[in-house]
């Protein structure tokens, strides 16, 4: 339902509208009743309604009924049904009651009305309700990963939740960590999605169990893992070092970081002592010129400890 | 001089895996060099798994070594782009070669065995290289030697005998002739 002018004025709208004699009027320019539809050969008997909903309040993407009660029950016609001044559809009137199904509205508080047309006998009328609506909550689906094995980190082969409407997933803890050996640890999303008027956040957990890394016959073995990505025109690395040897590697420190050809800084780095089944994390930046945002690259790390050195090499994407 | 020197008994410490589905097995997990010398470590990577379903497929997406040997000692070249991108269950990598271990000239570290391990990382990631689980493990041992000095003597001695006696026979035919 629109309405134009042709002068200036201010205009207002009736909500719902205002039926009145075979007359529907919704709204007023500078005062004056503006007359959307004249319901011709309509009679003048009185009728009273009454508008209901199946659900109220219901939830987003919850269908609805709505219910127009018109009295007295002979009363013919139609029943316009509106959220405001969006028509929503009609139904005839049958024995007194006009009902339209399937209604769906967005998250919110509605102004609904039913607008009577009228027949032979009976005048027009109106009835309206305040629907209320509350954002849905989407389905969050995931199911508890495989055991991993330490010294390997968190990816998006353990953090795989999915939803039932399109959004985004904030892991905790996040893509990358190195977890201690233990079982039953607690991982947990949240979930925002991307129709924030609609759904809420959402959130789920699930567990997983860390096994330790069969040991390493020189007693230590130290494990690089990685997250890379793109800040203010440099790749951050955050490297992982994880001891999965039951003795204490002591004096750790990385010597060598590079993506490509491109080394790192800061280096050297002194990590410490990481002791078995421990894991400290380090961090570096790469000039962002090494590489395009999805291109195919190596990261090398080198380093030492006391009695002996490591090294790893990783196909990555750059970020 | 063919004695075969620092020989010692290791033990084996070919496979172990972490991850049931992924093994490493080294042809030759001990191996012993002289400085300057380069240590090539063959083996096979196998996905054991019958899951045959490529979208299962196991990434091979890192490789590390420790070695308890200093990082002076040695250079370690990584042959990570031998190993393929990802195997399904039942397939393996064939015999490839894994990692060098060059060992410097002169050596910094005393002379002896030093035990290294050999990890490789992945997963079931679906096709990018993000995936870090921990999969499998294989130890070796490298044993650094050097000539022993009485090897040397022994050389220097046959040498110095050889010229001595061909000094003398050409002595000896030159007294003859005059």
């Amino acid at each position: 339902m629109n309405a134009s002018r042709d002068a200036a004025g201010s205009f207002t709208k009736n909500l719902p509208p205002l039926v009145v004699n075979g007359k529907v009027y919704v709204g007023n320019f500078s005062s004056q009743l503006i007359v959307y539809g004249l319901l011709s050969g309509v009679g003048t008997g009185p009728v009273t309604m009454s508008l209901n909903s199946t659900t109220n309040p219901s939830a987003y993407n919850q269908a609805l009924t709505l219910t127009a009660n018109v009295s007295p029950p002979g009363a013919t016609g139609t029943v316009l049904f509106m959220d405001g001044p969006t028509s929503l559809g009609s139904a005839t009137v049958t024995s007194g009651t006009a009902t339209l199904a399937g209604v769906s509205l967005t998250a919110g508080s509605h102004s609904l009305s039913a607008v009577y047309s009228g027949d032979s006998i009976y005048a027009g009328g109106t009835a309206s309700l305040t629907q209320s609506v509350s954002m849905a909550a989407p389905a969050i689906t995931w199911a508890a990963p495989a055991a991993i094995t330490f010294g390997g980190a968190l990816s998006s082969v353990q953090l795989n939740a999915t939803a039932s409407v399109p959004g985004t997933f904030a892991y905790s803890p996040a893509a990358g960590t190195v977890l201690a050996v233990g079982n039953g640890q607690s991982l947990s999303v949240t979930f925002t999605p991307t129709d924030t008027m609609d759904y809420k956040t959402a959130s789920a957990t699930t567990t997983i169990n860390v096994n330790p890394a069969p040991a390493p016959a020189s007693g230590v073995n130290l494990v690089v893992t990685k997250v890379l990505s793109r800040t203010g025109g440099s790749i951050v690395i955050q490297l992982t070092i994880a001891n999965t040897g039951g003795m204490t590697a002591a004096v750790v420190s990385l010597t060598s970081v590079k993506i490509g050809t491109a080394a790192a800084t800061p280096l050297p780095q002194s990590l410490g002592a990481i002791p078995g089944g421990g894991s400290i994390v380090a961090t570096f930046t790469v000039p962002g010129s090494v590489g395009a945002s999805g291109a195919a690259s190596t990261l090398t790390v080198s380093g030492s400890y006391s009695g002996g050195s490591f090294n790893s090499s990783a196909r990555i994407t750059l970020p | 001089m063919k004695r075969v020197l620092s020989m010692f008994a290791f033990l084996a410490v070919g496979a172990l895996a972490a991850r049931a589905d992924i093994i490493i097995t080294l042809d030759d997990p001990n191996q012993t060099g002289n400085p300057g010398q380069t240590l090539s470590f063959y083996g096979t990577i196998s996905n054991n798994s019958t899951d045959t379903n490529p979208a299962d497929a196991i990434y091979l997406n890192e490789d590390g070594v420790t070695l308890g040997l200093s990082s002076p000692g040695y250079t370690w070249i990584d042959d990570l782009a031998n190993t393929p991108a990802d195997l399904i269950g039942g397939q393996s990598s064939g015999d490839i070669e894994l990692f060098d271990i060059v060992l410097t000239d002169p050596q910094s570290d005393p002379f002896g065995n030093y035990s290294g391990t050999y990890t490789l990382l992945g997963g079931a990631d679906g096709g990018a290289d993000t995936a870090q689980d921990f999969l499998a493990q294989a130890g070796f041992t490298i044993t650094t030697v050097a000539p022993e000095p009485g090897t040397f003597a022994m050389l220097a001695g046959v040498i110095l005998a050889a010229m001595w006696r061909k000094a003398m026979r050409h002595t000896r035919s030159d007294g003859i002739s005059t």
